[in-house]
């Protein structure tokens, strides 16, 4: 069968303008068009696969590796300089460019523009308008101008659009990964529909639990070549591998060792890892009164105090927390995102119930880049909590609960 | 699908015109006036100045500006709007599979549409102080195709030299002076010596052809509109050809 989407020894290069690249005729004139040479490099390189009618591939990679550009490429928004793309049907798309959607124009006439932008007629996209809205849950705001609109609002939009132009080839760039939870999920259902629709979707993203579950193939790009095409356990798995092993080598060998609050040592590359471009400076765990605790009571609240330090060089982040049993069994995995230049800071977290069964539990903390490609500092085993309860029990929950008996006969 | 072709573009030209429409006179008390008041006031100063302080005697010479700063209007927004049309739409070019040298075209299919709203109040104003309506004015679209493929040339050159240098869409707003006086637009003719100008001056032979057609009742030179028409699609083969050959750095240089 012929390949719905096929790639031959895909090269694209970008130029990269000195800073007195000429922006107008009068500076070029004034400078010499010598000023308007320009330093090249490639974005990607002999990039070749062939993806068939129906998959959904995912294609994974850290930030820089050329998976936009090659999402760019297939889109045809952007000519490859090397090699061949070839795409067969109509491409719905969803990129982190946007949709072209006027402010002062109202949600339905958006509706209607984009769609005859993404290849629709006026009468083809006047039909859809109520599945569009319906998707989008737009109902009461869809004669309001889009200026009025959130930006959530506007992605939803942007997505029940590209979903419902009858694409043949989709393109999905880390959109998902906005709305609230009730949405990603029916954009998950909705490119699950197209799936057994026979609609060929490529999706990008960095996240590899996400390609993971959704896609069939994935492709690894990284510094802009491709590294595998393969199926998804595998090659996510090599992709996590690779990730672990550049947080290894990115982690300083000359930090000294830190001791926590518990007077227990954080050694690089023992319990410790990551590029120390922002740090995590003390951990605290407390109890319910803001008193430090290492025994918590099941049912009891439990907060954590992270002090980080997050110089205005590291961007934003993530701070994350896990907290697992002995045996490596994550009970508890949640993060927040801190905005770029925090500097020093506190960030709490505040568990209101432990509802955790009795044991001993570690609780991991970390910082990552805003796009999770890079570890900054990870805390890795250091932070013992001993959960106490009524009676040690198997399994991972412990909920307030009770047993009531009722007997089915009928008392006369 | 594959058979919806034509209609699709058509449909997505006249949605793109219908939204620069939109946008223009939305949230504006006067709306669509708009349209018809900068017209007006030229037509006002202008016969002020050269039909009481220097007089010309031209006879109806509000009639005569009308049909003649109307197609100037068109013609200088069309130019403006056409270098702009390709920096100024950053969304639509990102968009897979937009056909780019619509572009363009919107520009200058959304300032014709400007001057077809501005037709009706032109002709009751020309009949109002004339007398007549000419059956010539049926000649008329065949005038503003011609106009229409004058500009489009320029206008897909301009549009991709913009992307790359600035200030082009500056340079063309300084030009476009020289040019407005160098067209008979608020006078009939040159003196003999300059005449060289109309030669040159293709928007100089369409005021004559609008001129024939709406006020004097005569049908247009069939061969001075052929050549212009001819001119027109040299510039446009032209123009379209280096637009052509730039459209694919488009993306990456917005």
């Amino acid at each position: 069968m012929r390949p719905a989407i096929s790639g031959t020894e895909v090269g694209k290069r970008y130029r990269r303008y000195g800073p007195d690249r000429p922006h107008t005729l009068k500076e070029a004139l004034v400078n010499g068009f010598r000023s308007m040479r320009a330093e090249r490099f490639w974005a990607v390189r002999g990039v070749s696969f062939d993806i068939q009618p129906g998959r959904t591939v995912g294609l994974i990679g850290a930030n820089g590796a050329g998976k936009s550009t090659l999402l760019r490429m297939i889109a045809g928004v952007e000519r490859a300089d090397e090699g061949t793309i070839e795409v067969q049907g109509r491409i719905g798309a969803l990129l982190e460019l946007g949709a072209p959607f006027h402010p002062d124009l109202t949600g339905r006439e958006n509706i209607i523009l984009s769609s005859v932008v993404a290849g629709l007629t006026r009468r083809e996209a006047r039909a859809r308008i109520p599945d569009v809205v319906a998707f989008a849950q737009l109902e009461e705001f869809i004669d309001s101008p889009l200026r009025t609109y959130s930006t959530g609002m506007s992605t939803r939009l942007a997505f029940s659009i590209a979903s419902h132009v009858d694409p043949e080839v989709l393109l999905v760039d880390e959109a998902l990964s906005v709305g609230d939870i009730s949405f990603q999920q029916r954009c998950v259902e909705r490119m699950n529909e197209f799936r057994r629709a026979g609609v060929t979707i490529l999706l990008v993203s960095h996240d590899p639990n996400r390609i993971r579950d959704l896609c069939d193939e994935v492709l690894w790009l990284r510094g802009g070549t491709l590294v595998a095409q393969g199926p998804p356990m595998e090659v996510t798995a090599r992709y996590v591998a690779s990730q672990a092993e550049m947080t290894q080598r990115i982690t300083p060998h000359d930090v000294p060792v830190a001791y926590t609050s518990a007077g227990l040592p954080l050694r690089v590359h023992e319990n410790r890892f990551g590029s120390m471009e922002a740090t995590i400076t003390e951990v605290h765990i407390q109890d319910g009164w803001g008193e430090p605790a290492s025994q918590l009571l099941t049912g009891a609240p439990m907060l954590v105090e992270i002090n980080v330090d997050i110089p205005a060089s590291a961007g934003a982040a993530f701070v994350g927390a896990t907290l697992r049993r002995a045996d490596d069994l994550i009970c508890l995995d949640t993060y927040t995102p801190v905005g770029a230049g925090t500097g020093q800071a506190r960030v709490r977290l505040n568990v209101e119930r432990l509802d955790i069964a009795a044991g001993e539990y570690l609780l991991d903390v970390g910082i990552y880049s805003a796009d999770w490609t890079r570890t900054y500092d990870y805390q890795y085993g250091a932070y013992p909590v001993t959960v106490l309860g009524p009676e040690p029990a198997a399994g991972v929950m412990a909920p307030p609960l009770s047993w009531h008996l009722e007997s089915s006969r009928v008392s006369r | 699908m594959a058979l919806a072709r034509p209609r699709q573009r058509r449909d997505l030209v006249w949605e793109l015109i219908a939204r620069n429409i939109k946008l223009r006179y939305r949230r504006s008390i006067l709306g669509i006036a708009w349209s018809q008041l900068a017209p007006l006031s030229m037509i006002a100063v202008f016969s002020f100045v050269f039909g009481r302080i220097v007089p010309l005697k031209i006879p109806d010479y509000p009639a005569f500006l009308f049909v003649g700063l109307l197609p100037w209007i068109w013609f200088q927004t069309s130019l403006l709007t056409g270098t702009q049309s390709v920096t100024g739409s950053r969304d639509l070019v990102r968009q897979p599979g937009f056909p780019l040298p619509l572009l363009p075209v919107v520009a200058i299919g959304s300032g014709l549409i400007n001057y077809l709203l501005a037709l009706p109040v032109m002709f009751i104003w020309i009949g109002a102080t004339t007398g007549h309506i000419r059956v010539t004015a049926v000649a008329l679209p065949a005038i503003l195709a011609v106009q229409f493929l004058i500009v489009l040339g320029p206008a897909y050159l301009l549009a991709a030299i913009q992307v790359t240098f600035r200030d082009v869409g500056h340079i063309v707003e300084i030009l476009l002076l020289p040019l407005f006086y160098a067209t008979p637009i608020f006078y009939a003719q040159y003196p003999a010596r300059y005449h060289v100008i109309y030669d040159l001056n293709p928007l100089a032979r369409l005021m004559t052809a609008y001129r024939s057609t709406l006020i004097a009742g005569r049908w247009p030179d069939v061969s001075v509109l052929s050549l212009l028409a001819l001119v027109g699609m040299g510039m446009t083969a032209f123009g379209y050809w280096v637009f052509d050959r730039r459209a694919h750095r488009f993306a990456e240089e917005l």
